[in-house]
């Protein structure tokens, strides 16, 4: 017998339940997998691929990628090179998702309030609503852009003004007036965000709506006192996801001019970026650069927004009487 | 039976984890950019030149092209009668003809994957070409493998050596409604350079023409611009060469044909593109356009009959108004000088291409007007080369079916010197970057809320120092 068999503890045996975690565990990263490789290779790599391009001026010679370390020059470049178009870029781009995103989730908010109400005709109203969302935006913007255009030009919404002896406005070539055509698309195509509204009002406890009117309240005292406390969360759900894709605006852009006409005012900065990467030559690390920069906008803009989240959060006297309710 | 699900169950997770990976794999023998292929390029042609049958038909050519249906079809017929002739197979991709054809290219640039040819917009061959992955095929015109072509189409590198050859000789030419004119009572424009209207005559006329929804033209009293219902004249586009036509007709330019001297900045040029914006917000005789494509009239055909009497577009627009007796061909106006812009897409080979000698025979045959007999015959492409615009016979094979102002016009620009002018992004390195910063801000000018002088003082600086650095990038 080996002696040291006799001072050696014995196997402490591992019970069933912890052996199936295990099991369970690795199970559960493995069906992961997939969406943790794809994050590692498609988005994390990127990323950091992305950041050290941007400390260089990259250029094609003999069809291979030559990179030059440059420092902070891009990013130099993109703030005081007075050939830089990000400040204007930006500019145009945030005046836009900001407006846009006001508008479409007042908009969207006015329509599903109406399309809640029970009359004749409501489910044929609401797919009319929502039909356009199902149209990819690049039809879309194509659509729009053949009702907008010059009446000479077969433009049906401006041969109607000039029927009417209106004289007719210039939506595709006048710098502000371009603005109006992009948030008529853009609310042309928010029927998802109304979906998602009328649904969130199915929630809305009809007994506290009928309390109010029997205490004498109107509609606006409904609305303010349990309806917007009921979709608070929705509603701030909607606003970052309206903020995120009205800053990545970049079909409309490319199909209505490509480069930013009239006068740059299209000219977003996802439109830049994709410019300044794939058309130019050797500014991909300038394009790397101007990415970063507007991360850390996006991510600025978003961490605003979480925290004003708290003042949009369901009220704790909405949330108590939920959690009694049978 | 546990066993079975989980086996099951792992046997899907790794399965699922490796399809996400699929996609990112690639060929490895690609995976160094195009530079292998290069070497590989250079090597190749000692044993690829030959004619054997059996050689040959080990090779596959790729052309990458753009274009429509009809473009397809003859592109299509092209390759198969090549490939019969010679036994070398073609692998003959189309694209949509739009902005996506330079991303495309960008992208089998980066995966090591360049087609052996391919068309070329005419703005980026440049840019290209100082990436070092274009051929010289200077030998194919110096041993007679392609006859001369015309100087306007012949691409040449900042050295001097030729890198591309125009498929077609695109001319900028004016379009107009025979019936707008006959009721306006203005004589349709001239179809030979040395009679083409003079500035005032033309503003006079395109303001006949010009009415509003009450019936009154530009040219009376009374006449409200704010609502015209048929303008004078239209642009197919905003875009450069446009503005460049108007710069050369008043006695200035881009940058001169030897490339030596700057043009753009000088006040004839800067006179002439304010004319042309004046014809929107002076004159009122033209629609609001900008520094784009799609704010143009778009075909001139759908404009001519639609709100617009004249149309300034490019020849490809012939295709269009086949069978159309109301629409007629002539000169544009000048100046101070009768001219034209000439565009036309380059085609080019690769040096990344493993098969070069093969790849550049197919290329002379390619460039051949013969070989794109059916595309000249509709008007969608000019002839390349000289010879098909003096040679009787020749004029005959691709012109018979053009209506006859519009092989007027055209034999006119090809046979009169200095009348055509070429498209400074053939020969300009630093033109895509240049072209950049005007378009910054040449909408303020087309809006009519600056003039070109005042865009000028801010711009014409850079541009300068950008065409001075004689670099792409």
């Amino acid at each position: 017998m080996n002696p040291e068999s006799k001072t050696s503890p014995a196997p402490v045996p591992v019970p069933k339940q912890a052996k199936g975690a295990v099991k369970e565990a690795v199970a559960g990263y493995l069906f992961a997998a997939p969406a943790i490789i794809g994050f590692l290779v498609l988005t994390l790599y990127p990323m950091l691929a992305s950041f050290i391009y941007s400390f260089h001026k990259i250029t094609i010679m003999s069809g291979s990628q030559i990179m030059e370390w440059i420092g902070l020059d891009n990013y130099i470049y993109i703030f005081s090179n007075p050939s830089s178009e990000f400040k204007k870029s930006i500019t145009v781009t945030l005046v836009y998702a900001f407006v846009n995103v006001v508008l479409v989730i007042v908009f969207c908010l006015i329509i599903a309030l109406l399309l809640n109400r029970r009359f004749i005709g409501r489910n044929m109203l609401r797919a009319v609503f929502f039909l356009p969302s199902v149209v990819p935006m690049l039809a879309t913007t194509i659509v729009w852009q053949m009702l907008l255009q010059n009446q000479a030009k077969g433009g049906l919404v401006n041969w109607i003004l000039l029927q009417l002896g209106i004289a007719p406005i210039e939506f595709l070539t006048d710098p502000i007036q371009i603005f109006s055509t992009l948030f008529i698309m853009s609310l042309w195509t928010c029927g998802g965000t109304i979906v998602v509204f009328i649904a969130t009002l199915q929630d809305v406890p009809g007994e506290l709506l009928e309390a109010i009117e029997m205490d004498g309240g109107n509609a606006w005292h409904k609305f303010l006192k349990v309806t917007y406390p009921t979709i608070k969360p929705v509603l701030f759900f909607q606003l970052i996801m309206c903020m995120m894709t009205s800053i990545q605006i970049y079909t409309q852009s490319v199909v209505l001019s490509r480069n930013g006409a009239p006068d740059r005012m299209t000219y977003f900065i996802n439109v830049m970026i994709y410019d300044h990467s794939f058309v130019q030559v050797g500014m991909r690390g300038l394009a790397s650069a101007e990415a970063w920069i507007v991360f850390l906008i996006t991510l600025a803009i978003t961490i605003v927004l979480f925290y004003f989240q708290g003042a949009l959060k369901r009220d704790d006297s909405m949330g108590k009487r939920r959690k009694v309710r049978p | 039976m546990k066993v079975g699900k989980r086996t099951l169950m792992m046997s899907m997770a790794v399965t699922m984890a490796l399809t996400a990976l699929t996609g990112c794999t690639g060929n490895s023998d690609n995976q160094q950019g195009g530079t292998n292929k290069a070497a590989e390029g250079t090597k190749a042609p000692a044993n690829a030149g030959d004619n054997k049958d059996t050689e040959a038909k080990d090779i596959t050519l790729e052309l990458l092209y753009w274009g429509d249906d009809v473009q397809k079809k003859l592109v299509e017929a092209a390759t198969k009668k090549y490939t019969a002739d010679t036994g070398i197979k073609i692998n003959a991709q189309v694209l949509p003809a739009d902005g996506t054809f330079d991303t495309f290219i960008q992208t089998r640039l980066q995966s090591g994957e360049l087609p052996d040819i391919s068309y070329m917009g005419e703005g980026d061959i440049q840019k290209y070409n100082e990436m070092g992955i274009l051929a010289d095929i200077s030998d194919l015109l110096t041993d007679g493998s392609i006859p001369e072509k015309l100087s306007a189409i012949t691409i040449h590198s900042p050295e001097q050596k030729v890198i591309g050859v125009g498929l077609s000789n695109q001319l900028e030419l004016l379009f107009y409604s025979k019936s707008k004119f006959d009721e306006a009572g203005v004589a349709y424009p001239p179809t030979k350079v040395e009679e083409a209207w003079d500035w005032d005559t033309f503003v006079a006329n395109a303001k006949q023409l010009t009415k509003d929804t009450k019936g009154k033209t530009a040219a009376e009293e009374g006449f409200n611009a704010d609502l015209t219902e048929n303008y004078g004249l239209g642009f197919t586009a905003g875009r450069e060469f446009h503005h460049f036509w108007a710069a050369n007709a008043n006695g200035g330019g881009i940058v001169s044909p030897d490339g030596k001297e700057f043009q753009w900045d000088s006040p004839e040029s800067a006179e002439g593109i304010q004319m042309l914006a004046d014809l929107v917000n002076k004159d009122k005789v033209a629609s609001p356009f900008t520094y784009t494509w799609s704010t143009g009239i778009g075909s001139a055909v759908d404009a001519l009959s639609g709100g617009y009497a004249m149309a300034v577009s490019g020849s490809w627009d012939l295709a269009n108004i086949k069978g159309n007796e109301d629409i007629g061909v002539g000169v544009l106006p000048k100046m101070k000088k009768a001219v034209t812009m000439n565009a036309g897409a380059p085609l080019v080979v690769y040096n990344t291409s493993k098969n070069i000698e093969e790849a550049k025979k197919f290329y002379a045959y390619m460039v051949n007007p013969e070989n794109s007999l059916e595309l000249l015959k509709s008007g969608a492409w000019l002839p390349n080369q000289a010879d098909w615009y003096t040679d009787a016979a020749l004029v005959d094979k691709w012109s018979s079916e053009l209506p006859v102002s519009a092989k007027e016009t055209i034999l006119s620009y090809s046979t009169t010197k200095d009348s055509i002018v070429q498209w400074p992004a053939y020969y300009v390195p630093a033109y895509l970057k240049m072209n950049t910063e005007y378009e910054k801000s040449i909408d303020q000018v087309l809006s009519g809320s600056k003039s070109v002088k005042e865009i000028y003082d801010s711009i014409m600086p850079v541009i300068k120092s950008l065409w001075e650095s004689g670099k792409v990038s």
